[in-house]
């Protein structure tokens, strides 16, 4: 199955990309944490500040939106990803 | 009737009268409350050509259906809104802290007070009743903190709720605000504070017990407990809670949103992390702050702070991001207690930290090129990253002592024309903002189309570049985040989200809930669940459409061009070499000429079609 991870801001200037495709095995059950575990062990780039492999993702730095639909906390990460899905990632920001 | 009372409470100082109108319900469901609701009441009542300080000028401070009953999570803000005397278009503030509940529960949905006392009074507001108070003893001798205690101490109750002016409002410097619960609800922007003192009226003080009847109320708590799951765990809810929104200064260092040295430059990495909350950051261990939170919310972004040994000690409130930026980083000041401490001392005077802030660059910049001298400060030698200079001046301006600082304190754009400054960074005569607008794009269509000048808050279609998508448009572009750096749809976002933060302003939340479960679809829920309506999400949002509409209208009627007015200064206009937005190319026309379409506003006026459509044929 086929995901598409677009990265915002920072998380892109630390990636070096706008965008990657994953092709991943369609037989395995993979969660939104996989993905960005996924995204943290094949890119060739200190990464740390936003992902770390034992977490999948550090907590409060960066936000995950699925599919248009912001993911608010860590327990969401554990949603499925499905063929076609779209993730984009950002620092966590806001303010005023 | 559920989630009003029905009920605006009418005072004029001039002729000492209390009334109280009738609320009707096509009002209500046309305006809802707060902003759309004192748009149309200034728009319908005060003329064309009124001085923002005369008597002719209104004053609102207002609440909406989720005050006084509700307790939906960030429900405790309040608007107010006026002419405003720093831009001459429509004036609006929020405010947070205690008052939005008290004020309801009082039993009002909104307060209009028009005229001029001829001395100096409070207006105290109790369950349903309200009288003028002589406040002789507290004007010209009292701050905003001071007076707050006198008044409470006066009427033998601590929970009595108070929203004060200070000095700096009674002497009319132009960008004075309302600063309540000694810091903790401050409404600084567009001078609101500033109509006020020139109604002399030094205060309102609100104490109420009543609670506003819901429609439907078990759904409403169903409602609730949901937003409540997804809030208390939101990584927003607890970064925003741990850290404050000083966290935002060192990544907006990085994304390059962040105003350094009034804009010229494009990194400033040590100073900022002397500013910020955050790992190896200097906020959280030189101040120790505790979060406060205001009514009904669960994040507590407020920071209680207290310097006890010090030069700069003080004790109540610590800066938010905003004033971090504007007097800390576009200043070039890096002195942290400085900072704080200046935070305070406008707080005390009621001056707004944003419009301060943007003055003092404004006003550095003026002094390095020599068209302020160390004599027309009184001796004031104002350089670059000078918090002590920082400090004299906001005193100076506060108490309006010399010629120059008495200029800075009629506002940039009246400041830039005596002092022959070009290309002053305000819209309309508002600052802009800590939102350095070549950073995320949306946010240039955005603050030069703001409603109220220049202004973070008049939209913050930012938030689609961070992630807050918004489906309920219907709209294909928005169901996606969109690049910061790309012009694309930008016009488009701009349009929808000040609809958008028009609705949030009227119902009244506060936006932060919008990164911590509070979806637009949310939104209508509880909005129905209270009143008692069935609407839809699209049709709230034409009511945001209207709402935005109608302030264009109040500011065309009273001397807007929009095709002149609603611009960008040109520093914007060129992208910075270095930094996180570093050659960002922005085709400002483009996008604006995108938000014109998408608005159905030929050259930024409104067209009659438009009018129409929204049910605002009375302003044609």
């Amino acid at each position: 199955m086929t995901v598409i991870v677009k990265f915002f801001a920072n998380v892109k200037k630390l990636i070096g990309k706008d965008e990657i495709t994953l092709n991943l095995a369609p037989s395995r059950h993979y969660r939104i944490r996989d993905i960005l575990q996924e995204i943290a062990e094949h890119q060739n780039k200190d990464i740390s500040p936003f992902f770390t492999k034992e977490q999948g993702i550090h907590l409060r730095t960066v936000r995950v939106v699925l599919n248009g639909r912001i993911i608010y906390s860590l327990d969401s990460l554990e949603a499925t990803v499905q063929d076609g899905d779209r993730i984009a990632i950002f620092p966590l920001l806001a303010g005023g | 009737m559920s989630g009003y009372w029905g009920k605006v409470l009418r005072v004029d100082l001039t002729e000492g009268k209390i009334t109280i109108d009738s609320l009707p319900e096509e009002w209500r469901k046309a305006y809802i409350g707060g902003t759309g609701l004192s748009a149309k009441i200034l728009y319908d009542e005060v003329p064309a050509g009124a001085d923002p300080l005369g008597p002719e000028n209104l004053f609102i401070f207002s609440v909406g259906p989720f005050q006084g009953g509700s307790k939906v999570l960030g429900s405790g803000r309040f608007t107010v809104c006026a002419k405003s005397p720093l831009t001459g278009i429509f004036g609006e503030s929020l405010g947070g802290g205690y008052n939005a509940e008290e004020f309801k529960k009082a039993g009002f949905d909104a307060l209009v007070v028009k005229g001029k006392s001829q001395k100096p009074v409070y207006l105290w507001i109790h369950d349903g009743e309200a009288e003028l108070k002589d406040a002789s003893h507290l004007w010209g001798k009292t701050d905003t903190f001071e007076t707050e205690d006198a008044i409470k101490d006066e009427l033998g109750d601590r929970k009595v709720q108070v929203a004060p002016i200070g000095p700096a409002a009674e002497n009319l410097v132009r960008y004075a605000g309302l600063i309540c619960n000694y810091g903790h609800g401050c409404a600084g922007r567009t001078g609101m504070g500033t109509v006020m003192g020139s109604k002399n009226l030094k205060a309102i003080a609100f104490r109420g017990t009543q609670t506003v009847p819901i429609a439907r109320p078990e759904e409403l708590e169903k409602l609730k407990k949901e937003l409540l799951a997804i809030a208390k765990d939101a990584d927003f809810t607890k970064a925003n809670r741990e850290l404050g929104q000083a966290m935002a200064v060192v990544p907006r260092e990085e994304n390059g949103l962040l105003p350094m040295k009034n804009f010229l430059l494009d990194r400033w990495p040590d100073g900022a992390k002397k500013l910020g909350a955050g790992e190896g950051q200097d906020f959280n261990s030189v101040l120790k702050p505790k979060p406060d939170a205001c009514s009904n919310c669960i994040m507590g972004c407020h920071r209680r702070v207290t310097i006890s040994k010090d030069k700069y000690a003080m004790d109540s409130y610590g800066p938010e991001y905003e004033t971090l930026g504007m007097i800390g980083s576009d200043c070039l000041i890096d002195n942290l207690l400085a900072v704080n401490k200046a935070n305070e001392l406008c707080n005390r005077y009621s001056l707004d930290t944003i419009e301060f802030g943007g003055i003092c660059a404004f006003a550095m910049e003026a002094y390095e090129a020599g068209k302020i001298t160390k004599d027309d400060l009184g001796g004031i030698e104002l350089k670059w990253g000078d918090a002590d200079a920082m400090l004299a001046l906001l005193e100076k301006i506060a108490k309006r002592e010399g010629d120059v600082p008495r200029i800075l304190g009629e506002g940039m754009r009246v400041a830039a024309e005596k002092l022959g400054v070009s290309d002053p960074l305000h819209v309309n005569g508002a600052v802009v903002p800590a939102h350095d607008p070549r950073a995320f794009l949306s946010m240039a269509v955005a603050t030069a189309t703001s409603m109220k000048g220049a202004s973070h808050l008049h939209g913050f279609p930012e938030a689609i570049e961070l992630g807050v998508t918004f489906p309920e448009t219907g709209l294909k572009e928005l169901r996606e985040p969109l690049d910061p750096h790309s012009p694309t749809h930008k016009g488009l976002a701009a349009a929808k989200f000040q609809d958008r933060m028009a609705v949030c302003n009227s119902v009244i939340f506060c936006f932060f809930y919008e990164f911590s479960g509070l979806d637009f679809t949310r939104l209508t829920g509880f909005l129905n669940a209270i009143t008692g309506w069935d609407i839809l999400p699209q049709e709230l949002l034409k009511t945001g459409e209207r709402i935005i509409n109608l302030m264009n209208m109040f500011n065309i009627k009273h001397g807007m061009k929009p095709s002149r007015d609603y611009q960008l200064p040109k520093r914007f206009l060129t992208p910075h070499p270095k930094g996180g937005a570093a050659n960002v190319e922005m085709p400002f026309d483009d996008m604006l000429n995108e938000y014109y379409s998408v608005r159905d506003w030929p050259n930024g006026v409104p067209s009659q079609g438009k009018l129409k459509e929204l049910g605002l044929d009375f302003c044609l």
